[in-house]
């Protein structure tokens, strides 16, 4: 077999260029490495380095912040020192400062009491002299009012009066004629009754007299004739 | 005589049931000697409660021979036989206005006896009530034959005249 030239020439341009791009790469890779390990070198570096100045900043803002507290605690102190005598001071002045001005309210008090006093007892009067001449003046409202009622009461009165005695005429003559027709049906179920009674005082005398007037004689004709009777009537079969 | 003959002539001298009933008491009284004895005297007595003519054939009857340890049980039946024929004996109820005397009991039981049966007999009753004339209760049935019935119904007919009469 033959092989081409061309494709000769070709697979070794591109073994070549491999090789060469490997090159690149290990020298890329190589370079790399380098910048790394200097990358880490200055990574630790730092490290420390931060690891010492917190510890050192830290111990002098410590050390500050002492120096400040220590201030201000002196500094209070002094506050208060000076505050205690004020307080002091402002205290005999403030007592001095509340009975004057306890004086003076007293004063303005007493004068105000007297002015409401005199104030109220004016008004006092005033709304007095006012109820009073409503109070008349209602008073006559009232009184005529109570005569305008009266006379229309008394007015209505007569009427519902006269009304009346005509209602009351009209019922008296109703249960006049009704007691008038009980009184009727009375006397005519008396008079049957009494007719009754007279009735039968008739037939027990009847019956008396003729129980006495019958002789011995008629009684034995009597129960003979029953006797006839009752064998016309068949009754003794 | 014999029993049933005998029977119906002692039946025909009783004329009211209360005869009948003193029938009876008179043959209680009779059968009651067997057991305790009586003297002569005293069984001659014992009918006399009756009437005169029941009383004689009632001693004819029974006391013509005197009852002894054999003819007692004899006796004794034909008392019984007696009694249950007395049972027997028909029954009319008559309530009268009046109490009647022996003639008028006489009268009604004849015509009764005559004119019904003659083993009817009468039970008397007395009620002043009715006037006159009888009530009769006879054979279930009752009826009115009273002079106060007829009054009544005269007043009922007439009771308007009646009425007009008062006013």
């Amino acid at each position: 077999m033959i092989i081409d030239p061309i494709l000769l020439i070709f697979l070794a341009l591109a073994v070549t260029v491999l090789a060469v791009v490997l090159l690149v790469m290990a020298l890329a890779y190589a370079k790399n490495g380098q910048k790394l390990h200097q990358s880490e070198e200055l990574n630790r570096h730092l490290q420390e380095q931060m690891s010492e100045k917190p510890i050192k900043l830290l111990e002098n803002a410590h050390e500050k912040a002492q120096e400040l507290i220590d201030e201000a605690n002196r500094h209070a102190n002094e506050i208060l020192a000076s505050s205690k005598a004020y307080e002091d001071n402002s205290n005999v002045a403030l007592k001095e400062k509340l009975a004057q001005l306890e004086k003076d309210q007293e004063a303005v008090f007493e004068t105000a009491s007297a002015e409401m006093k005199s104030a109220y007892q004016d008004l006092l009067s005033q709304i007095q002299e006012q109820d009073m001449n409503a109070l008349k003046s209602m008073t006559k409202d009232i009184q005529s009012d109570v005569l305008a009622d009266f006379k229309e009461f008394r007015g209505t009165l007569e009427k519902e009066t006269i009304n009346s005695e005509k209602v009351v005429k009209e019922k008296i003559d109703e249960e006049y004629l009704q007691i008038e027709k009980e009184l009727q049906d009375y006397k005519k179920q008396k008079y049957q009754k009494i007719d009754e009674d007279i009735y039968k005082i008739l037939y027990r005398v009847s019956e008396m007299v003729l129980s006495q007037g019958i002789t011995f004689d008629k009684h034995k004709q009597l129960v003979l004739e029953a006797l006839e009777t009752a064998k016309k009537e068949q009754v003794f079969k | 005589m014999q029993d049933s003959a005998l029977f119906d002539h002692i039946t025909e001298k009783i004329r009211l049931k209360s005869e009948m009933t003193a029938v009876f008491i008179c043959l209680e009284d009779f059968t009651s000697n067997f057991f305790a004895p009586k003297n002569d005297d005293e069984m001659q007595r014992v009918f006399d409660n009756l009437p005169p003519a029941l009383a004689q054939v009632m001693k004819d009857s029974y006391l013509q021979e005197p009852v002894t340890h054999e003819n007692q049980s004899l006796v004794h039946k034909h008392v019984e036989d007696l009694k249950d024929k007395l049972r027997t004996l028909r029954v009319v109820q008559l309530t009268l206005a009046f109490q009647p005397n022996e003639e008028a009991i006489a009268i009604f039981s004849d015509w009764v006896k005559k004119n019904i049966t003659v083993d009817t007999i009468i039970d008397l009753q007395f009620d002043k009530t009715i006037v006159g004339g009888a009530l009769l209760i006879a054979d279930g049935q009752y009826k009115d034959y009273s002079v106060r019935k007829k009054l009544a119904g005269r007043f009922q007919i007439q009771r308007d005249e009646i009425v007009g009469l008062l006013s």
